[in-house]
Parts: structure tokens; C-alpha cells; sequence
């Protein structure tokens, strides 16, 4: 699990514990969520507009606007079994039951996204970063014994200039021990800040030695960098470009269009983007990228990602009401950022590459990974290829549109995406080929699995994934696996977690963190 | 470039028609500005009114460095720690704070609103 310390993080299994809280909107009625045995007038398969009980902030016509707007909206909304509105008590509880139970391959959850915000939260949309120290960290154990390890820094940062790096494991916070400690509050509150001018005092132990180093820092809102260590790497046979690309954030269009410009002066043959820890953003952004790797040759006039809702809506987006349009590949800026500097129009400029290789884990998900598929939907006779070197992505190809309803957001999926050759199911994840666990049914993608190497600052060709893939570049094989952890591309397997000694955001709100502590680990943390 | 000017007169048509007062801005004559001292409350509770929303957080140094503003989503993630809005269609929420050498303006470019600003101090 990574964890950039901007971050909020929110669990189905939390929903639950917000009715309370959620169900007091509107009316003043003294509306406990109950229907209090009223009947419902609930026709199985029947289903009002949900325009009818939009806004009708009593428990019965939140959960009838609930039912009838997953009928019209949700993805799988045939694989919802339709129940009473007034057969389950809470409007969060009711909202739980609206999604499909089916299982994918590997016998998971199909649907592992499905949430309730208050909507005085989600609406607190922001610039910037959010309150963070600097660095991002993974939780490659968080029940003891913990393991918190520096990702990388943030440049500019006072984190940065304390000379803080990756691979730097956390031992303490405050003088409480990160390992071993039963005080979750502690270690969170420091972990996951909430607001600036946050003082902690971190001890550090430093990579390959028992050396330890005390540093404080203090919170702020420092922006994240998206793109970092473009780098060429020279090789026998030939320019390799190196980037770290962690965001599809708007900052990061003018810093990719840097980047892309500063290799094509320097005779690139191959590319290698890092994206371990990109969990996505602007799809758009995604389809520009595509292009920039692949150019004019291999992406003209193809379909980058091809946006589909449930099949009452063939042709029109159900919340924008506007035509569905596929997104192609992108040639031109697209100005995320008004004032970047460069004018929108602008022609990208491009590699015009055969292939690429992608460094990948779980946290390389969404927008990411319709990268991935998006350039594996270029038909084979332009003769373009995707290497996956690393861990199995996250498997997020769905997508929905934020929806209010008396004070609460509700997420429900509502969209996928297919490439140019329609393919799209890859809910389990893409994964190189030779990766090997049996619980999960990940897309095979040419490659190599890896564990995440945090001996190595990113962008050091001794890093193990970069030097993945600069090897298989020369040989077309992949290392062996020194543990079956890294035939899985991860860098811990985890242990089972103790109950209630688990660490995780808890930056929500009260409720959330109560069962945040005693939610299980995820199988894989990485 | 050329984006900017189409924005900037359609936004004085948007303000023309929606003020109802009869001055108008001229186009010509909107630059993009900063602010002369930190407004972070009065430019989140303008942003807000934009937006037709509750709440917005900006930064305490907004439009002091740079006259842009890009809204993003909120930092939430799912169980994994990935972000829960990773694949988004729309273009961010983005405005510019823009004067006409007297009063400040805060121009919506998603939806070509203009909003006086007379709460703010350009230059």
C-alpha cells in the first residue's frame, strides 16, 4: 500500500459506520433512517425515475432515488438483485446491497469500488497537494512488526534538503516506536497529518546499515512533482530515456511536454517510464502520453480509450447528457494548466517508439493502466509493444461521476473503457507474464515480474526494475526471482495483520477511523 | 493565446448579459493579474460561488505567484491507497484572475463566467 501523505483514505466496509451520521439531512423530522414499517410501494423490477425522489431527504426516498439511479446509471445494474427500499434499514446499508455480487475469475469482488462521502468533505475541492512532510512512504507492513518505508522524496522540499531518501525505513515517530508499538493513534496522527505546522520528529534508519538519523519536520501544503529523473541512459546499443511519472495531475502535461522535448534531443531509442506509483488521473492526459510514446505512425486516427456506460446508454453519456465520443490519442496541449506557459494546440512532441516498458505495481492503476491498454489496442501490423516490468497493476479500468444526493456523494461504477481492438477486462489487473500467484487473474503482458527495490534510488539503473528492463531489453529475459515474494512483483509479502494494530489513513473522520484500525490488511501491500 | 481572447469575450458577454448593469467590461483591456496581498478566503469563498458548491480549500498563496487556479479533486483514496477519482473524463475546474488596470475579475474558463471581484486587490 502506498501512501502519498496527502492522501484520504476511504474502505467500503466504512460506509457502514456513517449512516448514523449521514442520515440526518434535510427535513428536521426527526428522521432516524427508519422507515418505521411503512410500505414502500416496492414493485420488483420496477423502477420510477430517480429524478422523482431527488432531493427527498427522508430515509425511504434516499434509498428509492438509490435504487432507481443505479438502474439507470450502474455499470452491472442487471447484476443488482432488487430489494424492498424498506427491508433494510439504513440508506448506507441499502446503498451497499446496490451492486453486483458476482465474482471475478480469481473468485474476488467484481466490484471493489463502491463508497458514501459526506458531501461537505468531497466538496472541499482543493489546490494544491494537500497537507504532506515531503516524502511519500509505503506501508510494506502495517501491523506489527511494521515495516514504513521511504518511496522517494519530494524535490524543494525541506524533507529533500534534510537529505531524506528512499528506501529509509521509519523506526519511530515522536519517540514511539513504529515497529512495535500498540499506540495505532500515535503512529497515525503522524503518519497521516491533517494540518499544517504539524511538527514530527522521525527516526530513521538508514539503507543497508543499523545507522539511525532523527530529522523533524513540519507539515504544508507542498506541491507533489509528477514527473521527476528524466534521465538518458546510455547502452551499447543505444539511448534508453528514463522517467519517473507519478500523477496524471494537471501540473504534469507541461512537465511530460518538458520532458518529451528534452529526449528527443538526445537520440532515444528506447523509453522507460516509471509508473510504480501512478494511480491515474486525467484520461486525457493518459491518451496525450500515448501519443507522445508512439507518434503519428502508430496512433493516427486510432481510438485511445472507448468511454462505455451500461447498454441503456449506447450513444449518450447518462450525467453529461453529451454524445459519447472516444477518446483518440491526443497530439496537441491541452492546457490542464492555464497559464503553463505553453498555448493550448500546441503540437506534442513524440518519440515516435516501438515500444516501451512500463514499471508497474499495484499502485499503478486507473489512467495508468488505459495507458497500457490503450497502446496493446494498436493493431499488431504497426508492430508496437508493451513491456511490463514489475508488479501487477491495480486492475481499475471502471470510472464514475461523483453523485449528491441529502448531503451525502455517492460513488457507484458507471464507466469503462476499451482500446482500439475492444479489449477492456482487466479488472484483475495487467501483470508481466511470468508473474506466478495463484489468487489472483491478472491480463499477461509481456515482461517481467519484480519486486519493488528500495536498496535503489528510482532512476538508478541498479534499481531492480529499471535494470529489468534495461537486461531484457538486451536479451529479451527476465532475472530470477530471488524469492517468491518477487515473483509476484512484490517487496513484502505481508503477514497476516494483528486486529487493531493495523496503521492506515485515518484522515476522514471519526467514524471511518474507528473501523479503519480493524480493517484487515489488503492480501497485498505493495 | 488565441484561446484566451475567445475566453475573454465570451466571459465579458457572460457578465454583460448576467449583471444586468449597464457598463461592460472591455475585453481588450483584461490581463491576467495577481493579487497584492494573500485574499486565500476571499478567492475560496468566490471560487465557491463559481462553482455553485459549499466549500473549496485553496492555497494561502493563491494568485500571488501565478494568476492560474486548477481544482482538483479531493486527495481520498480506496483500500489499496489509489486515488478513488483515477480516471476522470472532465477537465479540471481552472480560472484566471485577470484585472482591467481598476477592478479584479476572476474568469471560470470551464464555463466562461466572469465574476467581478471586488472583494480582491490586483495588479
Amino acid at each position: 500500500m502506498d501512501f502519498i501523505m496527502t492522501t484520504q483514505l476511504i474502505k467500503p466496509l466504512l460506509i457502514s459506520a456513517l449512516s448514523a451520521s449521514l442520515l440526518a439531512c434535510g427535513g428536521g423530522s426527526g428522521n432516524d433512517g427508519s422507515d418505521g414499517g411503512t410500505s414502500s410501494g416496492w414493485t420488483p423490477g420496477v423502477f420510477a425515475s430517480s429524478s422523482q425522489f431527488k432531493g427527498q431527504c427522508n430515509a425511504l426516498d434516499e434509498k428509492n432515488w438509490l435504487r432507481s439511479w443505479s438502474n439507470e446509471t450502474y455499470l452491472w445494474y442487471d447484476e443488482i438483485t432488487d430489494r424492498d427500499p424498506a427491508s433494510i434499514v439504513g440508506v448506507i446499508d441499502y446503498f451497499h446491497t446496490l451492486k453486483t455480487e458476482e465474482k471475478t475469475a480469481s473468485g474476488a469482488e467484481k466490484d471493489k469500488y463502491h463508497y458514501a462521502i459526506p458531501t461537505d468533505e468531497w466538496q472541499q475541492q482543493q489546490s494544491g497537494a494537500g497537507i504532506n512532510y515531503g516524502f511519500n512512504f509505503k506501508l510494506l507492513r502495517s501491523a506489527p512488526p511494521r515495516e514504513v518505508v521511504v518511496s522517494y522524496t519530494e524535490p524543494g522540499t525541506p524533507a529533500s534538503a534534510a537529505g531524506v531518501r528512499r528506501g529509509w525505513e521509519i523506526v519511530a515517530v515522536n519517540g514511539v516506536d513504529m515497529i512495535n508499538s500498540n499506540d495505532v493513534d500515535a503512529l497515525n496522527n503522524a503518519l497521516f497529518p491533517s494540518s499544517k505546522g504539524v511538527q514530527t520528529d522521525f527516526t530513521f534508519k538508514l539503507i543497508g546499515s543499523n545507522e539511525e538519523r532523527n530529522i523533524t519536520l513540519t507539515t504544508s501544503d507542498f506541491v507533489r512533482d509528477p514527473v521527476m529523473n528524466v534521465s538518458t541512459i546510455a547502452t551499447n546499443t543505444g539511448n534508453v530515456g528514463y522517467l519517473q511519472f507519478n500523477s496524471h495531475n494537471d501540473p504534469a502535461e507541461r512537465q511530460l511536454y518538458d520532458a518529451f522535448n528534452q529526449m528527443l534531443g538526445s537520440n532515444i531509442s528506447d523509453l522507460v517510464i516509471d509508473m510504480r506509483y501512478n494511480g491515474g488521473g486525467y484520461l486525457a492526459m493518459a491518451a496525450q502520453l500515448g501519443y507522445m510514446v508512439a507518434g503519428a505512425y502508430n496512433t493516427d486516427g486510432l481510438v485511445f480509450e472507448k468511454t462505455i456506460f451500461n447498454d441503456k446508454h449506447p450513444t449518450i453519456n447518462p450525467v453529461t447528457g453529451q454524445e459519447i465520443k472516444p477518446y483518440l490519442f491526443i497530439d496537441e496541449y491541452l492546457g490542464f494548466e492555464p497559464d503553463s506557459g505553453v498555448s493550448e494546440g500546441t503540437k506534442l512532441p513524440s518519440l515516435n517508439l516501438e515500444r516501451v516498458f512500463i514499471l508497474s505495481s499495484s499502485n499503478t492503476c486507473s489512467a495508468s493502466e488505459a495507458l497500457i491498454n490503450g497502446l496493446r489496442g494498436i493493431p499488431l501490423a504497426r508492430g508496437f509493444e508493451v513491456v511490463l516490468i514489475g508488479g501487477k497493476t491495480c486492475g481499475k479500468p471502471y470510472g464514475f461521476y461523483p453523485t449528491d444526493n441529502c448531503d451525502t456523494t455517492f460513488f457507484t461504477i458507471q464507466f469503462t473503457g476499451e482500446n482500439h481492438a475492444g479489449e477492456g477486462e482487466y479488472g484483475e489487473g495487467f501483470a508481466p507474464e511470468n508473474f506466478t500467484d495463484p489468487e489472483f487473474s491478472p491480463v499477461p503482458v509481456t515482461g517481467c515480474a519484480v519486486a519493488d527495490d528500495f536498496t535503489h534510488q528510482l532512476g538508478d539503473k541498479s534499481e531492480a526494475m529499471l535494470a529489468a528492463a534495461l537486461s531484457y531489453r538486451a536479451t529479451g529475459l527476465c532475472p530470477t526471482p530471488s524469492t517468491a515474494a518477487g515473483l509476484k512483483g512484490y517487496a513484502v509479502q505481508s503477514s497476516a495483520s494483528e486486529m487493531g494494530l493495523s496503521i492506515g489513513d485515518n484522515r476522514v473522520q471519526t467514524q471511518m477511523q474507528n473501523n479503519r484500525v480493524l480493517t484487515p490488511l489488503p492480501k497485498e501491500l505493495n | 493565446m488565441r484561446k484566451f481572447l475567445l475566453h475573454s469575450l465570451l466571459a465579458a458577454l457572460t457578465l454583460a448579459t448576467s449583471s444586468g448593469c449597464n457598463s461592460t467590461v472591455n475585453q481588450d483591456e483584461l490581463r491576467p493579474a495577481l493579487l497584492t496581498e494573500p485574499s486565500q478566503q476571499e478567492v475560496a469563498t468566490l471560487v465557491a460561488q463559481a462553482l455553485n458548491t459549499q466549500g473549496v480549500k485553496v492555497r494561502e498563496d493563491v494568485f500571488m505567484q501565478k494568476s492560474s487556479l486548477v481544482l482538483e479533486s479531493p486527495p481520498f483514496t480506496d483500500a489499496q491507497g489509489n486515488p478513488l477519482m483515477g480516471k476522470q473524463l472532465e477537465m479540471p475546474q481552472r480560472f484566471m484572475l485577470l484585472t482591467d488596470g481598476q477592478l479584479c475579475y476572476l474568469q471560470h474558463l470551464n464555463s466562461e463566467q466572469l465574476l467581478p471581484a471586488p472583494t480582491l486587490s490586483c495588479r
